[in-house]
């Protein structure tokens, strides 16, 4: 199988470059492991944020209803509403938080179209967050009530979201099953390996491809009595085995630093999600491998849409405190249902099955994706295939 | 025959790359393709190999119609492409491993082959090093062991010699020659004629796509008039005297700048002597004198009016 050892022999060459990623991963593993989740082992309650609140539209039953809500954990403060003047109260630290209400949020919310709320805070602020959650937590908790009781009007809803965040507030559990930081911190972890993933299979992927299909070293291939079908038998299962070598050394990793904080289903149910995301991963490679012809292009694109992905997606700051929009734009990516199946499952402290079945949807999605991207792969091969033999 | 080409037409767009173009390659032959740059000589390769589809015109290699699944004819073919294509990420030793493999399946028989490839282009003293730290010339004799390792019955080699320092260009045309000599048909294109004129038995001139001439080179250099080129250095001559030259039997062409006399003479006896008898006669000083066969440059130039090299 000379391919398939020209394969082995190119990723030997490149394990150098792909380490990197390895060592910086279990590095940030390490720090996560010594402090511990860093927001979540902040008491929340005595970080009391102080936000500019703006509402851009005259204020409507909904938006006062949010303000009276976020009175119990926030303390309200005056700014002039000219954009010099916020960023000043910011950087002087007069204010943690601003959010304004753009106009028209009102109308558009109660009309089910996708409007957000503008937020400014100050990065790594625990109150932030803290008010990112709970601003989340009523404007979500007021689409349910939107989406439910059709013809709802403003006072209705703003009472009912009310009333329940009230009694959610009063008892205040995290159903997870593993303790709470140690969950953050697990999906810390798990949400990360994404990034790497997606690094280590498109560098090792890209890589290949790209030196195998170098036009005239493919030419000399060609005229080789090894028929097509063959070479490409072989690049695919030089891709499968690569493919699975990483997702085990990741599992490796996570069962290393984390296997006693996880329960065992739970492991499983990650590691599936790994173990598809990976694939989803070999099938951007393999259409970034085709689609590309240098390496100077591969490492940048390879970055750039790792990183985009990532954090678009909420692989590196949780998802609820990612903008609505880039969220909802989010859903296209895989990324993003790798993440949110993570979440849900590490933080699910009974998994049943009525539970489980709809994230096995976001491993459909996720395969989905892959399908699609493989698919548009094949296209431009066979196109770019054409256009040598012209 | 062991390539025949039949009338070969391929088109890129508007450009005609190869026009109306018929060949055969004798088995045992060392089968010369001389052209200028972008005449062609790589498209034909390619459509040979069946890497280009071409609009008109039959091929076959050994007798059989040759495609791009004719895996029985590929097996005995050897390829050194014009742009040296090796892999980066692997040794010397590795490359030629890998396209020997393309080939023979049998590890023991391979590393024996590869050994010899080795040997053969005298890469020993760098089979582990990686082709980016080869000079140019060593990299040329890499791309080939890389296309003869398996011993194939026909190499084929386009313009290997490309930016090549003279001491490995002599090593890769000798070795071309014990290829030919231990059995193996070869096609070598070069735009460089004292190449082809050093180890072609035949000799293809293609133009534009187009056949100029074929021959052996004494066939090829006796088709055209010019039969002897001589030069004059440092003499002094006046329009007197080159009217003279001119009347002199058999002269096609006078030529006189700075000081300097060439005389193109179409075949005949003594010519030579005759210029250098009037050249006494008028009492005339020269400098050195000397005279020069015609080359396949002349020949190319008789046909086509251009040299071969722009
Ligand atoms: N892929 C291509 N597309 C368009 N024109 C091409 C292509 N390849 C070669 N040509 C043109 O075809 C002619 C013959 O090129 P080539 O076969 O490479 O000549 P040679 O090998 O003799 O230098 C040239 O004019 C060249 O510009
Ligand atoms: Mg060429």
């Amino acid at each position: 199988m000379p391919v398939f050892q020209a394969y082995k022999r190119v990723i030997k060459k490149s394990i150098p470059q792909l380490l990197i990623y390895i060592i910086v991963f279990v590095t940030f593993a390490a720090i996560l492991m010594s402090s511990g989740a860093p927001a979540s082992t902040v008491r929340f309650d005595d970080a009391r944020a102080r936000i500019a609140f703006m509402d851009e539209a005259d204020s409507s039953i909904l938006t006062e209803g949010l303000k009276n809500y976020l009175l119990q954990y926030a303390d309200f403060v005056d700014v002039k509403h000219d954009q010099a003047s916020l960023q000043d109260a910011l950087f002087f630290d007069e204010v943690d938080y601003i959010l304004r209400i753009p106009a028209g949020f009102t109308e558009g919310f109660l009309e089910g179209k996708p409007v957000g709320l503008e937020k400014i805070s100050l990065p790594n602020s625990v109150s932030s967050v803290y008010l990112d959650i709970n601003i989340n937590k009523y404007m979500n908790m007021a689409r349910f009530y939107l989406a439910n009781i059709p013809g709802i009007i403003q006072q209705e809803l703003v009472d009912l979201v009310s009333r329940d965040l009230s009694v959610e507030t009063a008892v205040e559990v995290r159903p997870t099953a593993v303790n709470a930081d140690a969950g953050e911190t697990l999906s810390i972890f798990y949400n990360y390996m994404s990034y790497v993933l997606l690094n280590l299979l498109i560098l090792g992927v890209g890589t290949f491809m790209l030196v195998f299909n170098q036009r005239d070293l493919r030419r000399r291939t060609l005229c080789s009595p090894v028929p097509l079908r063959q070479q490409n038998m072989q690049i695919l299962l030089g891709n499968l085995i690569y493919a699975v070598v990483c997702w085990i050394i990741m599992m490796a990793l996570g069962f290393v630093l984390y296997g006693k904080a996880m329960p065992a289903k739970q492991t499983i149910l990650v590691a599936l999600n790994t173990f598809v995301f990976t694939f989803v991963c070999l099938s951007i490679s393999f259409l970034i491998g085709s689609a590309l012809s240098s390496r100077n292009a591969l490492s940048a694109v390879t970055n750039v849409l790792s990183l985009g992905m990532c954090f678009t997606s909420g692989a590196f700051v949780p998802q609820y405190l990612i903008g609505e929009q880039v969220l909802a734009f989010a859903r296209i990516l895989p990324t993003y249902w790798y993440v949110k199946y993570n979440n849900e499952i590490i933080n699910m402290a009974n998994i049943t099955w009525d539970l489980l079945k709809p994230r096995l949807g976001y491993l459909g999605m996720q395969m989905g994706i892959a399908v699609a991207v493989l698919a548009v792969a094949l296209v431009i091969i066979k196109q770019k295939r054409q256009a040598q033999e012209a | 025959m062991v390539i025949k080409v039949e009338n070969l037409v391929k088109r890129y767009g508007d450009l005609i790359a190869v026009d109306h173009l018929s060949l055969e390659v004798r088995k045992g032959e060392i089968f010369g393709l001389l052209g200028p740059n972008g005449s062609g000589k790589t498209t034909l390769i390619n459509c040979i190999l069946a890497l280009l589809k071409y609009d008109k015109g039959n091929i076959s290699v050994f007798g059989k119609p040759m495609a791009p699944d004719a895996y029985d004819i590929k097996k005995d073919i050897g390829v050194i492409m014009q742009n040296v294509a090796v892999f980066n990420e692997l040794t010397v030793y590795e490359n030629i491993d890998y396209f020997c493999g393309l080939y023979v399946r049998d590890k023991g028989e391979r590393k024996k082959l590869v050994e010899e490839a080795i040997d053969f282009v005298g890469l020993n003293d760098f089979r582990s090093f990686y082709p980016k730290k080869l000079s140019g010339g060593l990299l040329r004799r890499l791309n080939i062991a890389c296309g003869i390792a398996h011993k194939p019955k026909l190499i084929i080699l386009d313009e290997p010699t490309v930016a090549v320092d003279p001491q490995s260009r002599n090593n890769i045309l000798e070795g071309i020659v014990r290829l030919n000599r231990q059995g193996a048909t070869i096609v070598y294109t070069s735009h460089y004629m004292e190449e082809v004129e050093q180890i072609c038995s035949r000799i293809m001139i293609i133009d534009k796509g187009r056949i100029i001439a074929a021959g052996t080179k004494e066939e090829l250099k006796s088709m055209i008039k010019v039969g002897e080129i001589v030069f004059v250095e440092s003499v002094e001559l006046n329009q007197t005297l080159l009217d003279a030259i001119r009347q002199l039997p058999n002269t096609s062409l006078v030529d006189y700048k700075n000081h300097n006399l060439t005389v193109t003479f179409t075949k005949g006896r003594n010519n030579l002597m005759n210029l250098i008898d009037l050249l006494r006669k008028k009492n005339l000083g020269y400098g050195s004198v000397y005279s020069k066969l015609p080359t396949l440059n002349d020949v190319f130039l008789e046909f086509t009016g251009r040299q071969l090299r722009d």
